[in-house]
């Protein structure tokens, strides 16, 4: 009785000691705290400066070799937080307003909506939050989150864009990391060049690719001319539309409606769905398949009333065209 | 040897339910297979068997109380954290075994054909670290919420709950303490962060707090308050 009525009155105190000391301390963020940690110490001496800015007036940000963010404000001004005043420098000119991250220092720069800036960096790291103008990028690392405006221009790099749709994405030389975490609805342009290109959950994928590594997943629709290099496309949900030459490509068809031209290619069809149907129209292409109904150079393969039209002509190269419920 | 047997034993009462997810998981599979079942909610087993498992923490307490053999139990000359640590060890092999299982049915859907699969990343130690204490330590805290409650008559299972809210609390407050004593051991780094680290102190300090709650519960099995 003793113990039990000894057990209830510690845990009403218990109790009471809880709810007040998540009305006065926060416990949780003692413990997150206690967790992880943040190395704080380039941040304890950071200093902020304020630049007048007018509305409509051009700015320019060159980073070399240094750590720069660029962040939302709703605030009207312009700020920047360094380490010091001396790890940037602001140049005024008719041109308009240039800000430079000197080599070595970290800086952040808090930019109001209206101001979309042009970014020059250089074997920097850039992390942008915020809509631009334009970003040319060489040499550096380059993560831009819910940025919905500008051109991205990147050569030796690694970009990763999350939630970002650009008006157009330019790499040479680069790996590019694209997932859009909110709903996919927006459409990403690329020309990319000798790039390793990974997609996943975007609504629409277009332009071009050369020598390329580009692999696509949970895309809505494609249309997209590949030259050189190798192609990956799984798991998308309507139109693909591909123009290849000399690449060497992997494509899941589903019943998805998929127009593919390929000259001097090595393609390899897998086909998801036994009632899918898919036209073929080759000329001097090595075939190899297993799929039951397919005969000849020139053959199309029709299952199912409903299924939507795929279309492939190949002119040279190899085509594998197989489906998993089948054995070979 | 007697733990063993304690664990096979557990697995002879327990095991009728990690079949039944083996066949619901296959059963999701063929369904899916025959174009039944979206194949984008290949992750509905899994969400489904960690729901499952979550009853399943103190069921087995339960049990052993429901069927008596709680007191055969306790007449086996074996201390209480012994019985606690063999079903803490069914339910984790249990529960890695089924993962091994689902894994292996949708690999498919987890990895690409033709892609290179890591078990761990660079950041292997911490997710292990996390992957099994995270588990252990939710799993001793609902036994100790459950045996805590057997001092009350009525109301246990809100007893129990507020057991276990009070029990968090606490452990939220103890272990920022107890991580400030290794302060001295060296970090974990988080991959893809710069100057971001999981503190080793802070996973040695649950891990400490869970083995100290292990030890408490032990007690709460032996001596049992006769209500």
């Amino acid at each position: 009785m003793i113990k039990r009525f000894g057990l209830i009155a510690v845990m009403l105190v218990l109790t009471a000691v809880m709810i007040l000391d998540f009305k006065i301390n926060e416990p949780f963020l003692r413990f997150f705290e206690s967790m992880v940690e943040v190395d704080l110490s380039a941040r304890s001496e950071m200093q902020t400066q304020t630049i007048e800015i007018e509305e409509g007036e051009r700015f320019f940000i060159e980073v070399d070799e240094s750590r720069l963010n660029l962040e939302p404000t709703k605030k009207k001004s312009l700020t920047v937080t360094a380490q010091s005043e001396d790890a940037v420098s602001v140049v005024r000119s008719e041109d308009g307003i240039v800000l430079k991250v000197l080599e070595g220092s970290v800086a952040t720069v808090s930019l109001p909506e209206a101001i979309l800036p042009q970014v020059t960096a250089y074997g920097a790291s850039v992390y942008v939050s915020v809509n631009v103008a334009e970003i040319d990028a060489r040499s550096s690392y380059l993560s831009l989150t819910d940025v919905k405006t500008g051109k991205i221009k990147a050569a030796d790099s690694y970009v990763q864009l999350t939630n970002s749709t650009p008006e157009i994405i330019e790499t040479t030389r680069c790996q590019l990391e694209i997932a859009q975490a909110e709903a996919k609805k927006d459409q990403i342009i690329l020309d990319a060049t000798e790039t390793v290109v990974n997609v996943s959950s975007v609504a629409l994928v277009k332009g071009n690719a050369q020598n390329s590594t580009v692999s696509l997943e949970y895309v809505d629709e494609v249309d997209l001319t590949v030259k050189g290099g190798t192609l990956r496309v799984r798991r998308t949900e309507n139109n693909l539309g591909l123009h290849l030459e000399g690449t060497n490509a992997y494509l899941e068809l589903g019943d998805h409606f998929s127009r593919i031209t390929a000259e001097e290619s090595e393609v390899t069809i897998k086909m998801l769905r036994t009632d899918a149907e898919l036209l073929v129209e080759t000329t001097g292409t090595e075939i190899s398949t297993n799929v039951v109904g397919a005969e000849g150079p020139n053959f199309s393969y029709v299952r199912g009333k409903d299924a939507k039209e795929q279309t492939l002509k190949t002119q040279g190269g190899i085509l594998r065209l197989y489906s998993p419920f089948v054995s070979m | 040897m007697i733990s063993w047997k304690l664990y096979l034993h557990e697995w002879r009462e327990n095991g009728f339910y990690w079949l039944l997810m083996i066949v619901g998981t296959i059963a999701v599979k063929v369904l899916m297979n025959f174009g039944l079942f979206p194949e984008e909610l290949f992750s509905f087993p899994l969400i489904l068997s960690i729901f499952a498992y979550g009853i399943l923490c103190t069921s087995p307490l339960a049990k052993e109380r429901k069927n008596n053999t709680i007191y055969i139990k306790k007449s086996l000359p074996v201390p209480g954290y012994v019985h606690l640590l063999v079903k803490i060890g069914w339910l984790m092999s249990s529960y890695v075994l089924y993962l091994v299982f689902w894994c292996a049915l949708y690999f498919r859907f987890i990895v690409g054909e033709g892609d290179t699969v890591f078990l761990f990343s660079d950041t292997g130690i911490l997710e292990a670290a996390f992957f099994l204490l995270a588990p252990f330590f939710g799993i001793v805290l609902m036994q100790f919420s459950y045996l805590i409650a057997n001092y009350v008559a009525k109301f246990r299972s809100a007893f129990s709950f507020w057991a276990f809210v009070l029990t968090f609390y606490l452990v939220i407050r103890i272990v920022p303490l107890v991580a400030k004593v290794f302060e001295f051991l060296p970090d974990f780094a988080i991959a893809g962060t710069s100057g971001s680290y999981v503190s080793s102190g802070f996973i040695l300090a649950v891990l400490a707090v869970s083995v100290a709650l292990l030890f408490i519960n032990g007690k709460l099995w032996d001596n049992e308050p006769a209500i």
